[in-house]
This record gives C-alpha cells, structure tokens and sequence, in this order.
C-alpha cells in the first residue's frame, strides 16, 4: 500500500481507538445542567498508558503475567487469555509502536480529539494550576455519540477486538489511575530503557521465556 | 597435464592381474617422470636466419665471395634451375644440422660457410671451415660480423668440434633443447644375416630437419623416410607421444625375442652333439653362477618381498583413501544440506512476514473500511479551533461547492461507493497474495522436512564411515609403514646398484643358461619353454594394453589440436587451388588421410601434380597452428625448393602467390619463409626477393 494509504488509514484507526477508550474507560456522568454529555473520562496519561496496553499485545501479556505471580488474578486465567493473543499472532497483527516521552509512551493526540469534538462525540475541557498551567484534562462523551455507537459502530465485525481488548483492560487495569498504569510499565526493562523520543521495543521472547517458565508451556 | 602413473598401473594391472603383481605391472611401463614430458602448448621459440655468408674457389678459379643477409618474413630466391639455390639451402641445412647434401663438385669448392641465426631474440652463428680433410665447426653465442672476423670474434663458442659426427651431435643437443625436441625411437633388424633380434634406430635433429627443409626430390613424399609420423609427432608434441614411442619400441623388442624363442622351439632336429655340447654349457654356466654371490640373490629375494608388501600397503591406502573420500563425501553433503536448510529457513522466514503483512494489511483495510464509512456518515458540526456550531447552510454549502467547510480547500468524502469498491478489490488482491504465500510456505515446508529425512539418512552413513574409519589403522600409520618401507627399498637398491656390474654379468650367464635350457628343452620336450613363451606373450599383451590405452588418452586430449590442425591445412590446401579436396581427417595414428571426390585416400594417392600443394599446406599449416592457437614445436622456419617444379599450372602458381602474400601479411614478423624458385611468374609477388637474370649464378 502507499504511504498516503497508510497515512489515512492511520488517521482513522487512531480516532476510532481513541474515542473507545474515552466510551469504555469513561464512567457515567449526569449533570442535569449538561444533559448532553454522558460519560467522563480523566487525564491524558491515562488515555496514553491505556493506548500502550492496547496497541502492544506483548506488554499487556507480560502485565497480566505480572497480576498472575503476584496473586492478584488466577494463573489459568492469565494463561488463557495470553496464550490466545499469541495464537492470534496479535504482537505482530495489532502492534502498534508508540515513541518514549517524558512521562512514559506518548503520541500527540490533539488532533483526534480536535476531530472527536467537531463530530460533537465528545466535549473536552482543561482544569489550570493557579499559575495557569494545564495539569489535567477532562474528556465528556456526549449522548450523540452513545447514540451512534449504539446504533452503529459495536456491530462492525472489525471494531469488535478494539472493543473486547478495551473491556478486558478495564476488567484488569480499569481501576489504576494513569499515574499507577504509568509506574507498572516502568517495571519492565524494556520500557525504562527506552531512550526519549525512541520506539519502546517489543519484548515477545521475554514474554515467551517467562511464559514458559511460569506455566511451563511454550507460546506459539 | 598432471599424469597418476600409480592409477594408471593400478587401471593396467586390473586386466593382467593373473600374471603380474602390481609391482611388476609398474616396473614394466615405469618410464620415470616422462609421461609428463610432452606438452602440445608451443614453446612459442621461433628460428630466423640472419645472414649467409660463402668463401672458395670454384674449380675455374673464380672466387667465391656470396654474402646476404635476410629479413624475417617470406624471402624468395629466383633463378634458373641449377644456378646455385639449392646449394644455398643445403648451405643453411649444413650450418645447422652439420649434414653435408651439397654436390660433390660443388663441396670442393667451399672453403668456409658462416651462417648467422637467431632463436627469438638471442643470436648465434655456425661457422664451419671446410679446407681440411675433417670438418671443423663452431656454434657462437652471438652474431659474427663476417668470416674474416671469425677469428678475432671475442664471441663465445658453445661448442667446437673438429669433426662431422661430432658436429652434428653437438648441434642437435643444441636445438634439441631449443625446441624442446628429443628423439623417437623405433626398431629395425640386425643386418647381419645369421643375428637375431632387433636394434633401436633414434629419430635424429637431421630427421627433424626434413620439416624445414622441403626439398623438391621429396615432393611425392609427405614425411621425409619411414618415420614420417613421428616427425609430425614431435613437431606436434602431443602429451604421452614419449611414452607411447618407447613403450611401442619395448614391445617390439619383446616380440623379436618372442619370435627368436619360437624359432628355437621349431628346431626340432638337433644333432645328439647338440644336445651334449648344450648339456655340457649348462654345467658350465651353473657352475659359473653358483660362484656369483649368494648375496646378490638374496637382496633380489628381498627387494621383491618388499615390492609385494609395498604394493599390499599402497592397497590398503587405496582402501582407506576410498573410505575417507567417502566420508569427505558424506560430509561434505551434510553441510550442503545444513547449508540449503538454512537457506530455505531463510526463505520461510522472510515468507511468513511477508503473509503477516498482507494479513495485517487486509485487517487494516477492513477496519478502515467501516471506520471510514462510519465517519464520513458524521457531520461536522463544531469548529474544532473556536468551539463555534457549524450552521446547517454551510454543511449545505459544503456538498454543492465541495469544498471543505472548515478550511475551504476542496472536499471528497473519504469512502464512497466507488471508493469502497476499490478497497474492496484490494482487500480481495491482497487475499490472493496472502494464499499465495501460504503455498509457498507450505512448499517451503515441505522441503525442509525432505532435507530433514535426507539429512538424518546422511548422517547415519556419515556415522558408518566414521566408525569404519575410527576402528582402522589410519593413512598416517600406513603412510608411515609406507615411508619405511621406501627407506628399506631405497637401502636394497642402492645395494643392488654397488652390485650391479656383477648383477649384470650374472644375469647375462643366466640369460644364456635361460636359453641352453630352452635349447635343450626343445629336443627335450619341457613346459618351462611354453611357460617362458607365456610370460613374454603376457608382456606383449599388456604393453600393448598400456599402449591402446595411452594414444587413447592421447587422442581424446589432442583431438581439438588435430582438428584445427585439419581445418587450417583444408583452407591453405583450397588457397593452393585444390578445391577437390573437401575434408582432412589426422588420425589417432597420425595418418593424414583427404577426402577427394567422397573417398579418403592418403597423400601417396593424390596425384602427382597436386601432391607438393598439400604436402606445402601441410607445413604451413603446423606454422599457423603454433602462431594462431599456440600448439605445437615447428621452428616456424621453411625452406621450399622449387615449389613451382611438378606443378606449374597457372592455378597453382596463382594460389601460391596468394598463399605467399597473404601469409606475408598476417605473419610476416613471426615466421621465416625461403622459397627457391626458377618460376619467374612468382617475381614481384612479395617484397624480399632475391632476383637472378637468366643464366646468372648466386655465386
């Protein structure tokens, strides 16, 4: 394909999986001054450490590998999920590398939210510091957009890993602000390692190596 | 050419193994290094003469004064028929071969004859005083001015010798070394009457010389002599022509004592006389012999042991080379196939990212598809930049004009149904293409797991030699035995060679009782004599064996020599005018047969008239071969004598003079060419020309 191809098809993978972050992560919101907006969503970082987990199969496996040794989800459970996303060949199908920042993987997104906004799916406001600067930005879903969603865009065959992907992120790591998600990437070597501005690597054989030393089978 | 004179034997012996040992086989046809002696790769030497220079007096009194010196290229001498030219090329011949052809009247009036040559670029100069009743010669390094400065020449003589014989053996190791020549051999009967046997007769540097000089008594004749193949063998130096000379002499000479030992059987009425005077010499003999050492025997006995272990080793290194070549073998094709699986896993590799791609590439386009569709169903309905609504007007505004509400540049929904239909195609391409790999990743797969099975197959035989090798004595230990072995061969040897004047008086004493027995064997029957018989017939044989098998060898390597050979001497033999001749076949046994008129006939059947004209294309033709492709030993050196004589049709000397011109041009600087000749329609025919009027002598 060209790269102009790529580009576009870019473009619209990113607003798509942006956008089912803020619809899956975002807790219900009512105010009956803004009747229009639905669901609220917190932070930017959050919305990045999110991502990562969804665009690297390899580093969610090793983080749910990570729940498993210390307890907090059952071994099986662990097991089945991470051998189904390596039969899948996810690491190499769904990878989506993401650049090291200062706070950790980061892409710009202003331009997808800037987008999200113009179609009216959702409203996003910044709260200042007293010195002005912005410390944190919130994102509203607006009842538009659950409405299209409902009607539309869960019933496309293709969305519907983005949107199974996303719920078993929010069933595992749901409840960790960005600042936790952000410290438990920062475990893995991998990822402190990674010089800022370059592409975090993937770590398929680790996860494969400590894969088959924990539960004693290979991946595929 | 590198020759294996051990796999040779070994090859030999296998036919003839019920009556020699290998040993034996390689004491018959052992010729030391000469199996590599010839070469048809041209020494690439060439023979110029420089300058001729004549004294004397003639028997009227005049003096002889002849002095010429020539240039390399073609030359032609012309005048009347005995006016002197063919003393002039006799001259030269005398110079360098020290054989004197000249006329008797005309000899006594030589008195000195120097003759200066060049072999590329060194010169030297034959000098022959022929005042005295004994010929004296010299050959000098260098050019000599003239005969009168001979004497004071501060030139350095390679040789000097104060008679003919002398001369002539001096100055055919002369050029005998020069052009890498040496002597072929062959056998001719004693001429006493009442001898038996054969002698050995050598091809001389005067045989060789016939062709140089073509003299016009020996136009009928395509080689000067009997021995006209050997010259063309020497004079084309084709590899194993040494050994095939003196294996052939060596069977003949088996033969000849075959025959003298038949003879002897035949003679079945001796005289009781006879039988007393042989019975009383065989006392006599074995008397003679039992006072010889005991020595002597006993070192043959031992020599002969070892030869027989020697061989038994040389076996079993046979043996175990054969084991560890195929364990090389097995090796080698192990690696090959680790090579190739590595190669093909390479290739499995690089296909399944490629099929990942395309799967990728296909989810993409599928996913962009709905997403796409999705949005460009949505319409814009704020201003990203001052969060203002977008009117219903303007989205209006923006389908009629299509251009872009927001940035007014020109608008295209990003899916549509043509679009769609695009994707949809690609998405279908990619699909072919991803099967398409999938095959060949299964193809690759496959294959991999055939060289997998080749390869465990492989392994086990390369464990088999392996262990074969491991359990047996190793080629260092035999190559040890062997090398002792040759030490204790080499003693005994040397010891029989201290003892080899007595050896060989004792083997004459015994060659003699051999053949009082079997004289005596013959008036009383004995199966010694037909064993003997056997032994020499079983020689014959394998020499003969060795013999077919060597000019085989021979004419499977040289045949591209002799072929361009053939081509090169049809094309001068067409430029001549003898367009009858359509094909020139040189045989393995170096017979020179023409087609003419469909049928092969040899040079002695080609008529008379045209016979010089093939016999001229012929030498030429040995020239180019050497100068054109590099083969071959002529010194590029001819003399002609009347080439015009037997065949003067007009034809004839036009294709000669054609011949001459074009040979002048495309080798001028790289052959010498002398043609003597009274037939004035060659006059102006090419530039160095040496024109006599009617009636006039050279000198």
């Amino acid at each position: 394909m060209e790269d102009s191809e790529l580009k576009l098809i870019r473009v619209f993978k990113d607003r798509i999986r942006i956008f089912l972050i803020l619809f899956v992560f975002g807790e219900d919101y009512k105010n009956e001054s803004e009747p229009h907006l639905r669901k609220v969503f917190k932070t930017e970082v959050r919305i990045q450490k999110i991502d990562f987990l969804l665009r690297n199969p390899d580093y969610l496996s090793y983080e749910l590998m990570s729940l498993a040794k210390n307890r907090k989800i059952p071994k099986f459970e662990a097991r089945a999920i991470i051998q189904r996303i390596f039969k899948n060949k996810e690491p190499m199908m769904k990878r989506m590398e993401m650049e090291k920042f200062f706070f950790g993987a980061y892409e710009d997104i202003d331009d997808v939210i800037s987008f999200l906004t113009s179609i009216n799916f959702i409203e996003f406001r910044s709260q200042r510091s007293s010195t002005l600067k912005k410390i944190d930005k919130i994102y509203f879903v607006t009842a538009t957009a659950i409405e299209k969603i409902d009607d539309k865009l869960l019933s496309l065959d293709s969305l519907d890993w983005y949107v199974k992907r996303c719920q078993l992120i929010k069933k595992y790591f749901g409840s960790l602000s960005g600042t936790q998600l952000k410290a438990n990437q920062y475990q893995i070597k991998e990822y402190k390692e990674a010089l800022y501005g370059q592409y975090i690597e993937d770590i398929q054989p680790m996860v494969k190596a400590e894969f088959a030393e924990m539960f004693g089978v290979e991946l595929p | 050419m590198t020759f294996d004179f051990d796999k040779f034997s070994r090859k030999i012996h296998k036919r003839h193994k019920d009556y020699f040992s290998i040993s034996e086989v390689k004491s018959l046809l052992n010729l030391g290094d000469d199996y590599q002696r010839d070469t048809p790769i041209s020494t690439g030497k060439r023979l110029s003469i420089l300058a001729i220079e004549l004294k004397g007096v003639k028997s009227n009194g005049e003096v002889i004064k002849f002095s010429q010196k020539i240039d390399k290229g073609i030359h032609i001498w012309l005048a009347d028929n005995l006016k002197g030219i063919s003393t002039l090329f006799k001259v030269i011949k005398l110079a360098l071969t020290g054989q004197n052809d000249i006329k008797p009247d005309v000899k006594k009036w030589l008195s000195h004859i120097l003759v200066v040559f060049s072999i590329d670029k060194r010169k030297y100069s034959s000098y022959l005083d022929l005042k005295g009743a004994r010929l004296s010669a010299s050959l000098f390094k260098g050019a000599v001015g003239c005969i009168s400065s001979v004497q004071s020449s501060q030139l350095v003589s390679l040789f000097s010798e104060s008679s003919t014989t002398a001369y002539q053996a001096s100055l055919e190791k002369f050029f005998f070394s020069q052009f890498s020549y040496y002597s072929l051999k062959w056998t001719q009967k004693k001429s006493a009457k009442d001898s038996h046997g054969l002698l050995e007769a050598n091809a001389s540097w005067r045989t060789y010389f016939k062709s140089i000089f073509l003299e016009s008594k020996d136009s009928d004749k395509l080689f000067y002599g009997g021995q006209g193949k050997k010259i063309l063998q020497i004079l084309l130096g084709l590899e194993f022509t040494y050994v095939i000379n003196r294996l052939t002499v060596k069977k003949e000479m088996l033969q000849s004592q075959k025959g003298y030992l038949k003879n002897i059987q035949g003679n079945n009425h001796a005289s009781k006389d006879m039988k007393s005077q042989l019975k009383a010499r065989i006392v006599e003999l074995e008397s003679l012999l039992s006072s010889t050492s005991q020595e002597d025997e006993g070192a043959r006995t031992s020599l002969s042991a070892l030869y027989k272990k020697q061989s038994l080793i040389l076996d079993e290194i046979d043996l175990v080379s054969q084991k560890n070549k195929s364990f090389q073998e097995s090796s080698q094709k192990l690696f090959s196939i680790q090579q190739h699986r590595a190669s093909l896993e390479e290739d499995l590799s690089r296909a399944r990212k490629a099929s990942e791609k395309f799967e990728r590439n296909i989810i993409d386009l599928k996913e962009f598809l709905d997403v796409g569709i999705f949005f460009s169903g949505l319409d814009i309905k704020q201003c990203p930049n001052c969060n203002c609504g977008i009117s219903k007007d303007r989205r209006i505004h923006q389908k009629s004009t299509k251009q872009c509400l927001l940035c007014n540049n020109p608008f295209d929904k990003v899916i549509d149904d043509s679009k769609r239909e695009i994707y949809l195609e690609k998405i279908k391409k990619l699909s072919n293409s991803k099967q398409e790999i999938l095959r060949e990743i299964k193809r690759i797969e496959n294959q991999i797991s055939t060289l997998d099975r080749n390869y465990r197959r492989e392994l086990n035989a390369n464990q088999t030699f392996q262990s074969q090798l491991d359990n047996g004595s190793s080629l260092f230990v035999f190559n040890q035995k062997l090398s002792s072995l040759e030490s204790q061969i080499s003693k005994e040897q040397e010891h029989l060679r201290l003892k080899k004047h007595s050896i060989a008086e004792r083997d004459k004493l015994i060659a003699e009782l051999a053949v009082v027995r079997f004289q005596l064997a013959q008036l009383q029957p004995n199966s010694d004599v037909s064993q003997e018989d056997g032994k020499l017939e079983a020689k014959i044989a394998l020499l003969q064996d060795a013999i077919v098998e060597l000019n085989e060898k021979r004419y499977t390597v040289s045949c591209n020599v002799l072929k361009r050979l053939s081509d090169i001497m049809l094309s001068e033999i067409h430029m001549l005018g003898l367009n009858s001749i359509t094909e020139i076949e040189v045989s393995k046994k170096f017979d020179i047969q023409y087609r003419q008129n469909g049928e092969f006939i040899s040079f002695e059947a080609i008529a008379e008239g045209e016979q010089l004209r093939a016999k001229i294309a012929l030498y030429l033709s040995l020239i180019q071969l050497d100068i054109e492709y590099n083969f071959g030993r002529h010194t590029r050196f001819l003399i002609i004598d009347s080439p015009g004589k037997e065949e003067g049709d007009s034809q004839y000397l036009q294709g000669l003079a054609s011949v001459l011109k074009n040979i002048e041009n495309r080798f001028g600087s790289e052959l010498q060419i002398f043609i003597g000749t009274a037939e004035r329609g060659l006059s102006d025919v090419i530039d160095n020309q040496s024109i006599f009027k009617s009636g006039q002598f050279l000198f």
